[in-house]
């Protein structure tokens, strides 16, 4: 084509542009949809309890990708220290995705579990407390600050609706379920596990049994992070994409 | 379009966003309702303002350019600059002192991060892109801008959208999606400000007295289209209720992820870098006195980028959870991009032929040139970083962070700094800039503020992977994950200098500009360019 | 418009100009064509080996049949494998006598030592001698017998952990659940303090034994020396876990303390739980050498 022709016409030279840039995205991206193996089928993933995802939300708000990934590459290097690479479908709930682009503490993909409730209480009130070098900032207001629970029955619906199945129920108990989850004495430990079923962590996370504070939620968010997939039923043949 | 439909559509859409802050100052509470009175008491001013004109008899138009919101323009981008880069200078000292962040809900690194990274990037470059490329699409096309009031709504839409993102972060509201961290309210402001840049850019280009379009604006073309596409899909997002300004975004996992990274590598590909080269292909031959190198290579120097950037994306998803064919699309299109962003390169640095004796007594002129040598570096390194064996050694470190600031100091704001010493005198019609020594010291605090910041970068991240990755012939670590943190911090350290030598470049340079424009006017010759008269 | 010759090139211009500027009308470098085409050549080579285009419910998988997943998978058992060899000695019977081996030490500390770095540090510190909340681990007083196979089995299982057969021990609440009056806390207090001869008051002190015979005993032992393997310390030794002053003290007896030490199995492999006991048996011994 002419190209002299092209820089006659600004409305036309604006469409090419249009035309020309848009097919690297639609190439790359559309198919991640519709292509079945990019989110593997494994045993475990659930929606996020609202505990978690109240804490998931502090996370964000709080910028912690900024200096944490949770994305275990498929280098040996980071398996070693990190554990099994993560999966697609490890953060198919995750509006938006957290894998972070910058290392500058280690990566929490599969931090659930690897410390206790007490030791993340402490070290996200005063990192440098408990380990000596950190450049982590501290949180220590996470523990005086009541958690918000109120706007959460619309935060899971409009996750629903961003297609996370979280069910009628689940949406309407979403108050009373983060409030009980951080509560091992209300005796409500049937109905959040008839919801969300057996791998749901239920007690008082930040050491204050007499309060939900944000803390409650960041903690109870971090020692559910990557404990969810049961990797005995991956078939590594299918994974493999 | 006659003056009404003009008027029309600039009352509704202003008064949508008016609107918008209204139901957000009714409904929501703290630092979001604060957002809600600054978006109707901005829109509501700029409602009144156009009401006012539009009521008034239709005024004459000068025959000349229209200069005014440059002036302002300008003034936008060194003030967002002066806090960017403080800010930046800051996040380097919290991680070399940790103490510095002082536990603060509102001032520790996660939350002042993207304040930094807004400021620099759509506070100071995107006021300069608008600043300049209102500049540059008059004098090539020899027209005023097609309108009076839109340039006026344009630039104050923009600052709003800047000023309700950085003020948001510090109350933790963000989306957390890199480089589009502004909640879905803020988003809108953008969109409705974008779709008026691009209006008025196409009506301008058509009023236009020259057949064919100048390179410069193909670029700024580009780079308002572009951004246009990447903001509405990256953004996709749906809010939890206006009574709050949180927002889940549509997208999630693997496919949210992409969406990001096509979206933050096409921001750098279409902000970071074609608004910029659409300033180099104005200022660097007009500064100069020469000829454009070759106008084929600025063909395949455009459309070579627009269409490979979008595909490079994935780049920074190497070894994830994305599938391995995106990755390597996104590999080898970054090693073919390389080609025609050393095209850009190469016709930047051969116009100066014949005019290299300028680089050592104008100061504006080395910067500009030292820009190119950036971006040529930066390209060359990103093209590097992207080979998936490279990017075992950067990814997650200090070395992408090196690559960024090569670009962003040594390229963005080198290149800014250039054409601003240029357009500054041009603009407010000063005989030149205050003080050719002030340019030159700010130059050289500048260049040695990069050298060692991204110096020592490259060296802390190359240190920190190799270490991540150390293994003893036994098979274990050579390395636990502290000593890596241990070991950054003498690097912390130097980037936080560095830093503040840049950042003392960028005063004295606000200073020099500052003066310049209180100095006395030149004297009129009656040759000044004027536009040709609208049909 | 004629094109005119720019006079320093002697290349002609495209005969268009936009407020003074021109462009010269060069040709591209050659050199730089056979640049394009090569990167498009290498591009197209990794297309046809390596994964790229997608189909619509697939994509081209490239003939080198590769797999970013096979292959870490692959790089992951190798280095299992190097490592069972040069850790074999670990995979001894008795853990008993590889403690008593006295070669291990100076050959395998520092590579230990920064899987203990990465896992244990955060809680007892990077020198192994705990801090506030987390016991000292190089002071050869333990909790749970000290014995090496009783140290490896509460790394695998944990203390108070979510491992279903974790250890479990825990120091009741004895004021926040009534169990006991405030002054006969603060009585047996001053038993506590008296028992490392930190300031107590004699008389409170002598009240309080009664009180400790009644309701610590049990699991502290009548000695308060603890040793009875349940995981309740010794309160003789002036060594703490949540601290010796009075109002640390109060803090434990009026809440509680069921300290967490998580489970390692299934994150750590046996063969690494096995290397951190011994680990950290030698931070108690004094031939350290680092
Ligand atoms: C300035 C960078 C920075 C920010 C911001 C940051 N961290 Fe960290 N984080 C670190 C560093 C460095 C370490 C390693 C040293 C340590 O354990 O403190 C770390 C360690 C951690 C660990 C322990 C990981 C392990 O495996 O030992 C957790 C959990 C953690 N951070 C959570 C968070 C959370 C949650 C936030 C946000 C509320 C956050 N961090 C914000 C830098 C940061
Ligand atoms: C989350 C913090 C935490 C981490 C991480 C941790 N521990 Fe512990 N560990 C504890 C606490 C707390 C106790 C004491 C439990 C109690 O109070 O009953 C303990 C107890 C122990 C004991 C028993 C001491 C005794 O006297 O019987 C050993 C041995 C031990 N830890 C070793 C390790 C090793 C080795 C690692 C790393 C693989 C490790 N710990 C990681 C918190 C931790
Ligand atoms: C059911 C068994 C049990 C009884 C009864 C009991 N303790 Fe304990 N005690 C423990 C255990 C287990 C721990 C360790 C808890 C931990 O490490 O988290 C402990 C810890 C302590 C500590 C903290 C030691 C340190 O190093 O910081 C003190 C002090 C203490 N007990 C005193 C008492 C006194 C006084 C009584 C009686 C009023 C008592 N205990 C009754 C089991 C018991
Ligand atoms: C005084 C000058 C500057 C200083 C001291 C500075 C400092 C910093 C620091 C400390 C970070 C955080 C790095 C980390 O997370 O580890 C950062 C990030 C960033 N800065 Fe700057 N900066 C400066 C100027 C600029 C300019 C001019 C731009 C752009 C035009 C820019 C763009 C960015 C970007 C895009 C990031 C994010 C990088 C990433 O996510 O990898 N900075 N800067
Ligand atoms: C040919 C051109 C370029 C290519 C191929 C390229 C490639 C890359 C690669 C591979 C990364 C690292 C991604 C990762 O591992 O996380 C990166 C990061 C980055 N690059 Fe470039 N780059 C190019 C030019 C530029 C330029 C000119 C700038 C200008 C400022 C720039 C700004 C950035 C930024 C801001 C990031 C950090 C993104 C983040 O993680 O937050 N790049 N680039
Ligand atoms: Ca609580
Ligand atoms: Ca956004
Ligand atoms: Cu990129």
């Amino acid at each position: 084509m002419d190209h002299a022709k092209l820089e006659r016409n600004g409305i036309v030279f604006a469409m090419a542009i249009l035309g020309v840039a848009s097919i690297g995205g639609i190439v790359e991206i559309a198919p991640l949809f519709t292509i079945e193996n990019t989110v593997e089928k494994v045993d475990g993933m659930r929606p996020y309890t609202p505990l978690e995802l109240a804490g998931r939300d502090i996370y964000v708000r709080e910028g912690c990708y900024a200096c944490h990934s949770q994305m275990i590459r498929t280098l040996r290097s980071d398996v070693d220290r990190y554990g099994h690479y993560s999966l697609a479908a490890e953060s198919m709930y995750d509006h938006p995705h957290q894998w972070g682009s910058k290392r500058t503490g280690p990566d929490l993909a599969r931090i659930g579990n690897k410390y206790s409730d007490d030791w993340h209480v402490a070290h996200l009130k005063a990192p440098r407390d408990v380990v000596e070098g950190s450049v982590m900032p501290g949180y220590p207001f996470l523990s005086e600050t009541r958690l918000a629970t109120q706007h959460l029955p619309a935060a899971l619906a409009a996750l629903a609706r961003a297609g996370v199945p979280y069910s009628q129920t689940q949406i309407e108990q979403a108050e009373n379920d983060a409030i009980w989850q951080a509560d091992i004495d209300a005796d409500f430990e049937d109905d959040l596990i008839a919801r969300y079923g057996e791998n749901v962590q239920i007690r008082d996370f930040d050491g204050n049994p007499d309060k939900l504070t944000e803390m409650d939620a960041l903690v109870a968010y971090l020692q559910m992070l990557g404990t969810l997939v049961d990797f005995s039923t991956l078939n590594p043949e299918e994974a493999a994409r | 379009m006659t003056r009404e439909v003009e008027y029309t559509s600039l009352i509704l859409s202003t008064g949508a966003l008016f609107v918008l802050g209204a139901a957000i100052l009714g409904w929501g509470s703290g630092a979001y309702a604060l957002h809600g009175w600054l978006i109707a008491l901005v829109t509501g001013w700029g409602l009144f303002w156009l009401i006012n004109r539009a009521t008034d008899p239709e005024p004459e138009i000068p025959l000349e350019y229209k200069d005014d919101v440059i002036k302002w323009g300008v003034l936008a981008c060194f003030f967002w600059g002066v806090v960017g880069f403080t800010v930046g200078d800051i996040l380097a000292w919290q991680l070399a002192i940790p103490s510095l962040n002082g536990d603060m809900f509102w001032s520790n690194f996660g939350r002042i991060r993207p304040i930094h990274t807004t400021a620099v990037i759509f506070g100071f470059g995107g006021n300069a892109l608008i600043a300049t490329s209102f500049y540059v699409v008059q004098r090539t096309s020899r027209a005023r801008l097609a309108s009076e009031t839109l340039p006026w709504l344009v630039l104050g839409g923009y600052n709003l959208f800047v000023v309700l993102a950085v003020t948001g972060y510090p109350f933790g509201i963000t989306q957390s999606k890199e480089y589009a961290e502004p909640e879905w309210y803020a988003d809108l402001v953008l969109l409705v400000t974008w779709v008026g840049y691009l209006f008025l850019y196409l009506k301008t280009l058509a009023r236009r007295a020259e057949p064919h379009i100048y390179v410069a604006n193909w670029y700024y073309l580009a780079f308002i289209v572009v951004i246009a596409m990447l903001h509405v899909v990256n953004n996709l997002a749906v809010p939890v209720s206006i009574t709050g300004p949180k927002s889940y975004p549509l997208f999630a996992g693997v496919q949210d992820a992409m969406t990001q990274w096509w979206y933050g590598h096409n921001a750098v590909g279409f902000l970071l870098t074609a608004g910029f080269l659409g300033m180099m292909y104005y200022f660097l031959p007009k500064a100069a006195g020469r000829p454009i190198y070759s106008y084929r290579m600025s063909i395949l120097g455009f459309w070579g980028i627009t269409f490979l950037y979008l595909w490079a994306g994935s780049h920074h998803l190497h070894y994830t959870a994305l599938p391995d064919w995106v990755q390597y699309l996104g590999m080898t299109m970054s090693i073919i991009l390389l080609v025609p962003s050393w095209g850009s390169v190469f016709n930047g640095l051969l116009t100066l032929n014949g005019a290299w004796d300028k680089v050592r007594t104008d100061p504006a002129i080395r910067f500009m040139m030292v820009a190119i040598l950036f971006y040529g570096l930066s390209t060359f390194e990103g093209s590097f970083m992207a080979i998936r064996p490279v990017n075992t050694l950067s990814h997650y470190t200090d070395w992408t962070v090196g690559h960024v600031h090569a670009g962003a100091l040594g390229w963005v704001a080198f290149i800014t700094f250039g054409a601003m010493y240029k357009m500054v005198p041009w603009v407010w019609k000063r005989e030149g800039v205050y003080s050719l020594r002030l340019e030159a010291l700010h130059f050289w605090l500048a260049l040695g503020g990069t050298l060692i910041y991204v110096g020592a970068m490259w060296n802390s991240g190359i240190t920190q992977s190799l270490m991540w990755q150390t293994y003893e012939p036994s098979g274990a670590f050579t390395y636990a994950f502290m000593d890596t943190v241990d070991a950054m911090i003498p690097y912390y350290w130097m980037r936080a200098i560095g830093g503040l030598l840049y950042l003392l470049g960028a005063l004295i340079g606000s200073y020099n500009i500052y003066m310049t424009v209180r100095g006395a006017p030149r004297p009129e010759t009656g040759g000044e360019a004027r536009p040709l008269p609208a049909e | 418009m004629k094109p005119e010759i720019d006079p320093v090139s002697g290349r002609e211009t495209t005969g268009h100009e936009w407020n003074g500027i021109k462009e010269l009308n060069s040709p591209m470098p050659k050199a730089f064509n056979i640049w394009l085409w090569a990167s498009i050549a290498v591009s197209v080579l990794m297309w046809v080996l390596y994964p790229s285009f997608p189909t619509v419910h697939s994509f081209l998988g490239g003939s080198l049949g590769y797999s970013s997943r096979s292959a870490v998978n692959e790089a992951v058992a190798d280095g299992l494998r190097t490592r069972a060899e040069a850790f074999s000695v670990f995979e001894h019977e008795d853990i008993a006598e590889l403690a008593a081996d006295q070669t291990l030490r100076p050959q395998f500390e520092d590579q230990i030592g920064v899987l203990f770095r990465d896992n244990c540090a955060a809680c007892h510190g990077r020198d192994a001698a705990g801090q506030k909340g987390f016991p000292n681990l190089s002071d050869n007083h333990w909790l749970w017998s000290g014995t090496p196979a009783d140290i490896e089995y509460t790394l695998q299982v944990g203390i108070n952990s979510s491992n279903e057969d974790t250890r479990y021990a825990e120091m009741p609440a004895f004021g926040r659940e009534e169990m006991l009056e405030k002054t006969e806390i603060s009585d047996v207090i001053d038993f506590v303090l008296s028992l490392t001869e930190a300031a107590h008051d004699t008389g409170a002190a002598q009240r309080g034994q009664v009180v400790f015979a009644d309701n610590c005993a049990s699991c502290h032992g009548e000695d308060a020396a603890g040793g009875l393997e349940n995981g309740a310390p010794n309160l003789t030794d002036d060594t703490w876990i949540y601290g010796g002053t009075r109002s640390d003290l109060e803090k434990t007896l009026k809440q509680g303390r069921a300290g967490v030490m998580p489970a390692w199995a299934g994150r750590l492999s046996d063969a690494e739980i096995r290397q951190l006991t011994l680990y950290v048996l030698w931070q108690g011994q004094p031939d350290g050498d680092s």
